[in-house]
């Protein structure tokens, strides 16, 4: 349900944005092993590979924006990050600086003992896409329709084997009641430090239909809750959140929490191109936006191409900049959320400036609304 | 502090049960910080030491 338009508090957080980001999304190629039935991105069959001077324009500007923050991180994604090799890799990586810090957010099927000698050598922090058991996982397949949990399970042994911390996304497509509890269980079990679980958005090429009853999404966040309060070894990104911003509010300092302002989280495409704000709109072309894109890394510094984009925000930047102010204006979660996102706005509502999406209920309302129906039923 | 209450501030703290719950978390967080080296400076972001605590989805 729409969140209710009075009433609404002046909430003080995510005002503008910040010159200096705190991490670079780099996509080393376009092409994925997989094909995931809820998958985003356009050009994933393709081997569209970054070249090392994408890597080094990128890392000249990264390389400065790392001296001013306590940390700084280049995060490879995708397509399939490892599709790109490991010497490839290592050759994007290499003019990055010694203190940045380097992520891999990966589908785990090429993760073997090879692969974990590298993360260990590069010092590369992993993060695992995987959905839970067998069944939960079964809308990651590859080229053919088979599923990739058996060989998903064989990366996560070798991590484990080689005791490499791991962190994991995972993807809730039918939240029915009792799988918060099977997929805590087995998230905990798996052996990663850390979860983010993410309600199956529609945007990008995926265009399955997403709608799903809120009572539903409530009760999985409420079951989710409790399953980790019950046992809490494992970080769990959206509950703590939750819990965070409760406890602020409890305390009063609720209106603290947010970054005071937007991180423009540059993602540079393994063609050089650079979007702000919402990786899922690299690739895509629109005939009211163009191609999303600030500038290519390949004709202008990165820091450059960041610092012009939001010192005079023009087109959909300036259109999604409106529709997070209209955010704060009009809804009591803002706090809490943060405002939506770009990507969810236009490939929902088809434009920047509209406000409430089936993200923002299932992912941010929902999720809030569900750990307030955990306390009140403990 | 944002200016007037909103009604979600204000469900927040009338929901029984809940100041327990954040206690429980905030124990969880407290004990979380103690590992870290620099258990002095122990904030959101050392409790959270992953980069993608940050209020949106990405990455997935």
């Amino acid at each position: 349900m729409p969140p209710s338009l009075f009433g609404v508090a002046t909430f003080s957080g995510l005002r503008g944005i910040a010159s200096v980001p705190s991490y670079v999304l780099m996509q080393p190629t376009t092409l994925c092993n997989l094909n995931c039935a809820y998958c985003y991105l356009p050009h994933r069959a393709s081997d569209n590979r970054m070249p090392v001077a994408v890597a080094e324009a990128v890392a000249a500007s990264a390389n400065r924006w790392a001296l001013d923050n306590e940390r700084f991180s280049v995060v490879w994604h995708g397509g399939e990050p490892l599709s790109a090799g490991r010497g490839h890799l290592a050759s994007l990586m290499a003019p990055f600086a010694g203190g940045i810090e380097q992520h891999v957010q990966t589908n785990g099927t090429l993760v073997d003992d090879r692969w974990c000698e590298f993360f260990k050598e590069h010092d590369v922090r992993v993060g695992l896409s995987i959905d839970g058991p067998r069944e939960s996982t079964s809308l990651r397949v590859d080229w053919a329709g088979r599923p990739a949990y058996d060989r998903i399970m064989r990366g996560v042994a070798a991590l484990r084997r080689h005791e490499i911390r791991f962190a994991v996304i995972c993807v809730v497509s039918d939240p029915r009641p009792g799988l918060a509890r099977e997929l805590y269980e087995f998230f905990a079990d798996l052996g990663c430090f850390w979860l983010g679980v993410n309600i199956e958005e529609r945007e990008g090429v995926n265009t399955r239909d997403n709608a799903r009853p809120a009572a539903a999404v409530q009760t999985f966040w409420a079951e989710l809750a409790a399953a980790w309060l019950a046992d809490p070894r494992i970080e769990l990104r959206e509950i703590e959140w939750a819990l965070r911003y409760a406890g602020g509010v409890l305390a009063g300092d609720a209106d603290d929490l947010l970054p005071r302002q937007r991180d423009p989280i540059p993602t540079v495409a393994s063609d050089g191109r650079v979007v702000l704000f919402s990786p899922e709109l690299a690739g895509f072309t629109d005939p009211r936006y163009g191609d999303f894109a600030s500038g290519n890394v390949l004709d202008r510094p990165l820091h450059e191409i960041v610092t012009e984009t939001i010192t005079a925000p023009s087109g959909w930047i300036a259109e999604y900049l409106s529709g997070m102010e209209s955010c704060r204006d009009s809804c009591p979660y803002f706090g809490f959320c943060g405002g939506g996102q770009a990507s969810n706005r236009l490939f929902e509502l088809g434009r920047f400036d509209a406000t409430v999406t089936a993200h923002c209920s299932d992912t941010k309302i929902r999720l809030l609304e569900g750990v307030l129906d955990h306390a009140r039923a403990s | 502090m944002p200016e007037q209450a909103d009604p979600v501030s204000e469900r927040v703290r009338s929901t029984p049960g809940l100041g327990p719950i954040v206690a429980q978390a905030e124990a969880v967080w407290r004990e979380r910080a103690d590992g870290e080296p620099d258990a002095d400076a122990a904030g959101w972001n050392q409790v959270f030491p992953s980069q993608f605590q940050e209020f949106t989805n990405r990455p997935r």
